[in-house]
């Protein structure tokens, strides 16, 4: 099959999927309301549509749009990183920079910032980010082995974690552990279009730095050493993956919380769709990112009826036990 | 007429010395053999020629000093075979061959003559939808070698590609590479193999810790005195269809000899 065609039946899926979403929830209305809410009035509205185009425009709409956003950003930065790494086992969250970002956010939580500016939590989680993956590159950098990457991503998501649960342990009074610890379980809720407007620029900015990076990626499939010897200058590349990475992770992290393992498990299930090759997946894993994270928020609207599950905690419930069985499956010369 | 000329390449790792003035020149065509025991410096002159490594010393293809070149310049005139496979992902043949055009760009309008011609001379056409990890050592090794070729660069740099190959092809992939320099590329190999050195060689380079020993015609280069004093062995020397053959067939430590 052509990459071209996976990703027009990824994008074909995305947008049916969107649909349903705006269609799903405690008021469920048809295509043909949502049809209506979207397009621009037509004179007096009554209150039924007026309580409509505020439920899809206000409500769901952005919800929906984040969730691509946001899907996308994880799903193109775990392609970009596995591509960087020629390691099938990278990924944002699992190599620490999920956890360095929620770090930077609850920072910023925890002594007031986000109050002062909209600005500084974003900019805080994303400034985690990349100092989390700037060490990965260094570990990188040193000719470490694949193991000495994991158990640095290990030790680095071991601190992240440590320093925010002693942000927790520390928090002055009971609401603002509750701050936290609800922003740090994941959520596309409540989510309005000043939240897309916040992260937009730099997901857009992260993403278009990762997807210059796709031949390179390509190149490295030789090694290093040939891929330098075909013109690819191997610092430019890192930098590029390290600094797209952490824009891309950095900002999703800051509006929507820690959502783990979509950056794992979308490459994985397009790698072999797409031929291998590290550049197709990259679109075809922000495609694939966004359709996961999406199909997840609907599934979780609806089986969870009165209250609502936190989208982190259902990505994890279901990305973990996948990872294990990624792992388990995998023959042991793939893995190392 | 001369390719490749290089002056005096040093390379350093720390205080070592891995590689110690050695200089060496190439004409169009030729095949040009790299010898040495483990640790005599290779790979890393190897490396140094394709501007890997930072080094002392200036290396000109065709006249033009690589050290002035962009990155992408310099990767059309040499192409690089690294020593073992380190291919991350299962690509398709035929794709991987195609990395070898990253130098030309995204409109490459030369890419799929060069990849169809690449795969012909390494005879892989009827592999070329197959995926690279389900290929025998052998057939990896000539798709690799593909991929390199696929570059179209006037100099080919390879490091040990008959390592790890059966006899079979080994040989064969000497001749591929025979063949390659009769159509007017010249080629800079590293191998272990004596035999194979002296008899599909035009010239070779001898190194032992970091310097170049002897540098000639594989019979000038190949002597007893030379294998006694760099490898430390003793090698039945010998003459098969008019060609040479060296044997390596037991060990001669220095002190012993002396």
């Amino acid at each position: 099959m052509s990459c071209m065609r996976i990703n027009a039946m990824l994008l074909a899926a995305l947008g049916a999927l969107a649909l349903l979403s705006l269609a799903v929830g405690p008021v469920p209305l048809s295509v043909g309301d949502i049809a209506q809410a979207l397009l621009p009035a037509q004179g007096e509205l009554s209150e039924t549509l007026q309580r409509q185009r505020t439920i899809v425009t206000e409500i769901r709409l952005p919800r929906v749009l984040l969730a691509i956003l946001v899907g996308a950003s994880l799903g193109m930065a775990g392609a970009a990183l596995q591509g960087l790494l020629r390691n099938p086992l990278a990924e944002p969250g699992l190599l620490g920079v999920s956890a360095s970002a929620s770090l930077g956010a609850v920072l910023c939580l925890y002594f007031g910032f986000a109050a002062i500016n909209l600005w500084l939590l974003p900019a805080a989680a994303m400034s985690c980010a990349a100092l989390a993956t700037l060490v990965l590159y260094l570990v990188v950098r040193r000719g470490a082995g694949n193991l000495t990457l994991i158990l640095a991503g290990i030790a680095l998501s071991a601190l992240a974690g440590a320093l925010t649960s002693l942000a927790i342990n520390l928090a002055p009074n009971p609401t603002d552990v509750q701050d936290i610890v609800l922003w740090l379980l994941g959520s596309l809720a409540d989510r309005s279009f000043d939240d897309i407007r916040l992260v937009l620029p730099f997901v857009l900015a992260g993403l278009a730095l990762l997807l210059s990076s796709g031949r390179q990626l390509d190149a490295l499939t030789l090694g290093e050493d040939e891929a330098a010897s075909l013109g690819v200058s191997l610092a430019h590349l890192r930098a590029r993956v390290v600094l797209g990475t952490a824009l891309c992770v950095g900002a999703s992290v800051s509006v929507t919380g820690a959502i783990g393992f979509v950056g794992l498990v979308v490459p994985h299930l397009l790698r072999r769709a797409v031929g291998y090759h590290p550049a197709r997946l990259l679109v075809a894993s922000a495609l694939g990112g966004a359709l996961l994270l999406l199909a997840a928020d609907v599934l979780l609207r609806l089986v969870s009826g009165g209250f609502e599950l936190m989208l982190g905690v259902v990505t994890a419930l279901i990305g973990a036990p996948f990872f294990l069985y990624l792992v388990l499956r995998q023959r042991l010369g793939e893995m190392t | 007429m001369t390719l490749l000329q290089a002056d005096a390449l040093t390379v350093r790792l720390g205080d070592a010395l891995l590689v110690d003035a050695v200089s060496l020149e190439l004409g169009r065509g030729e095949l040009f053999g790299l010898i040495g025991p483990n640790g005599a410096g290779k790979s890393s002159l190897l490396r140094a020629l394709a501007q890997l490594l930072p080094h002392q010393g200036h290396t000109r293809v065709d006249g033009a000093a690589l050290d002035s070149l962009s990155p992408v310049a310099r990767a059309r005139r040499i192409a690089y075979l690294a020593q073992g496979d380190h291919t991350a992902w299962p690509l398709m043949v035929r794709d991987f061959v195609a990395l070898g055009r990253l130098p030309y760009g995204r409109e490459d309008a030369g890419e799929r003559t060069a990849v169809e011609a690449a795969l012909a001379h390494m005879h892989l056409e009827a592999l070329a939808t197959r995926r690279i990890d389900g290929l025998s050592g052998g057939e990896r090794a000539r798709t690799r070698l593909a991929r390199a070729l696929a570059v179209e660069a006037p100099l080919l740099l390879a490091d040990e590609p008959v390592a790890a190959l059966d006899p079979y092809h080994q040989l064969s992939v000497m001749e591929l590479l025979r063949r390659q320099c009769a159509l007017g590329r010249s080629i800079v190999v590293v191998l272990h193999d004596l035999t194979l050195a002296s008899r599909f060689c035009d010239r070779v380079l001898l190194m032992h810790q970091g310097r170049a020993v002897a540098c000639g015609a594989p019979r000038q280069v190949l002597t007893p005195a030379h294998l006694q004093q760099v490898y430390q062995v003793q090698a039945m020397h010998g003459e098969h269809d008019s060609e040479p053959y060296v044997l390596p067939w037991r060990c001669q430590p220095a002190a012993a000899h002396a």
